[in-house]
């Protein structure tokens, strides 16, 4: 039997969400349960859901993606992290966070 | 402006009283008249310079007419006909030589004259290597001029060449990517979406072709811009915009509002989860044409608004390169104002020079508010 990642999706933009829900329902091996476009509704998301694993934009508008990133770290049941973004400059800063992949 | 300078020039021979003949301003005046300025501006110094000769001096009527015209007309047909020819000094040097051996040669013909012959001769062998000499100096100084003028004008066009907006390439990645999600998201908005990116990318490369453009223009890359942007942004992106119709032909920058509005969307709007909204306004206040964009984003502390937008980093801002742009263009006639506020959003606001004919009076601006989703086509 599969078993089936839990994910959640924090975007700010929703053509970006959309695409990624996308690409991830078609490895057939990844639900997403939930998607936000904002830190502090993902955090609560989050913290709500329990995922296994979490989508975060680097860039989101005001508090950005690397600090909800620590933040998610000391949840409970922290979800495995991974950053998307187009900034590859930023890539360290996720590593450093003990992001599982960083997609570009 | 030529002709007043070139009769001023006949008129020196009246004050400096160098009646002896060996330098004629007249003659000088009159073949540089042709060769600088043309035709016409030749023929009418010549004819004011025969007045002045005959009817103060009383020389004869004849030579000098005869002459005086030739040299303006031959001069003129040079500038009209072999204008490269016109602009040496050499040319300037040979028409003045040889009016003047016509015009020696004319008198001494025509002429009752009293001086004595050794003197006539020695006259008549100088004064055209004299006067060769000033025509060919006056040419010199024009063309000095002219060539600084002309590097100046180079200067100044490559300045604002490199100076030109340039495409920001997170703009293109972006809009790529949107491309790319919406082919497996919706794949019936992908011809409108790269239609929108081509339109943008055509508007980009022939920036260069024209310092100038009617608004109408510059609003429809802006409309593109934002389309684009609204693709990836969605809802987040709401933009009001106030333009007065009458405006729309007004020539101005290609690339001066877009800078305003790419800077409104990314900074603003990155800057605050609640900030979306963006009001784009065109108006005319007195003798300027007042283009202004505002965000409802974090904004800046005041302080900090020369430093970010203005300052001299490694990274020039876009604001700055378009500062440096108006003023090559404008010289101190313009304005580029940006007002931030910490919390408050932030609005720039350029100015630049309205032609009198589409300054309004004292009547309320046209103004027509509209959602810009809705007059894009579809």
């Amino acid at each position: 039997m599969w078993i089936r990642i839990r994910a959640v999706i924090i975007e700010d933009e929703p053509l970006a969400a959309q695409y990624l829900a996308a690409l991830l329902d078609d490895t057939c091996q990844v639900e997403v349960v939930g998607s936000a476009t904002e830190s502090e509704a993902g955090l609560r998301l989050c913290a709500e859901l329990r995922p296994d694993a979490v989508f975060v934009d680097i860039n989101l508008p005001g508090k950005d993606g690397v600090s909800l990133a620590r933040q998610l770290a000391m949840l409970p049941q922290a979800p495995r992290l991974i950053f998307t973004t187009g900034n590859a400059n930023r890539a360290t800063d996720a590593f450093r966070l003990e992001a599982v992949d960083y997609l570009l | 402006m030529a002709l007043l300078v070139f009769l001023a020039l006949g008129l020196v021979e009246e004050v400096t009283a160098s009646h002896a003949g060996w330098l004629n301003e007249r003659i000088v005046s009159v073949c540089a008249a042709g060769l600088v300025a043309g035709p016409w501006v030749g023929l009418a110094v010549s004819v004011f310079v025969t007045w002045l000769a005959v009817a103060r001096h009383g020389l004869p009527f004849g030579a000098i007419a005869i002459s005086m015209v030739c040299g303006g007309f031959f001069g003129g047909c040079l500038y009209r006909w072999r204008p490269r020819v016109a602009r040496q000094p050499l040319t300037g040097f040979c028409l003045t030589f040889g009016v003047s051996l016509l015009r020696n040669g004319l008198s001494f013909f025509y002429g009752p004259n009293s001086h004595p012959l050794p003197h006539r001769l020695e006259e008549i062998a100088m004064a055209p290597v004299l006067q060769g000499l000033g025509t060919a100096l006056i040419l010199a100084i024009v063309e000095q001029v002219r060539n600084r003028d002309e590097q100046t004008r180079a200067v100044a066009s490559a300045e604002a060449r490199a100076l030109q907006a340039r495409m920001n390439p997170h703009f293109l990645f972006n809009a790529l990517n949107a491309v790319a999600a919406l082919s497996k998201v919706a794949p019936r908005e992908v011809p409108r979406a790269t239609g929108l990116l081509r339109q943008f990318l055509r508007a980009s490369f022939d920036q260069h072709e024209r310092l100038l453009v009617p608004l109408e223009e510059e609003l429809a890359v802006v409309r593109a811009y934002l389309d684009i942007e609204s693709l990836r942004l969605g809802d987040r992106l709401k933009v009001e915009q106030t333009i007065d119709p009458g405006l729309l032909k007004v020539l101005m920058p290609p690339f001066s509002l877009q800078p305003l509005v790419e800077n409104a969307v990314q900074h603003g709007l990155q800057s605050s989860p609640r900030a979306g909204r963006l009001r784009l306004a065109v108006r005319a206040t007195g003798p300027w044409l007042e283009m202004s964009v505002s965000d409802d984003g974090q904004g800046l502390p005041s302080t900090e608004v020369e430093r970010v937008f203005f300052g001299e980093g490694s990274r020039v801002h876009a604001l700055s390169l378009l500062r440096r742009r108006l003023r090559g263009l404008f010289g101190r006639s313009f304005k580029l104002e940006v007002h931030s506020e910490f919390g408050q959003g932030t609005t720039v606001s350029m100015c630049i020079p309205l032609p009198k004919a589409f300054r309004v009076g004292m009547e309320s601006p046209r103004a027509v508010t509209s959602e810009l989703r809705e007059l894009a086509p579809n």
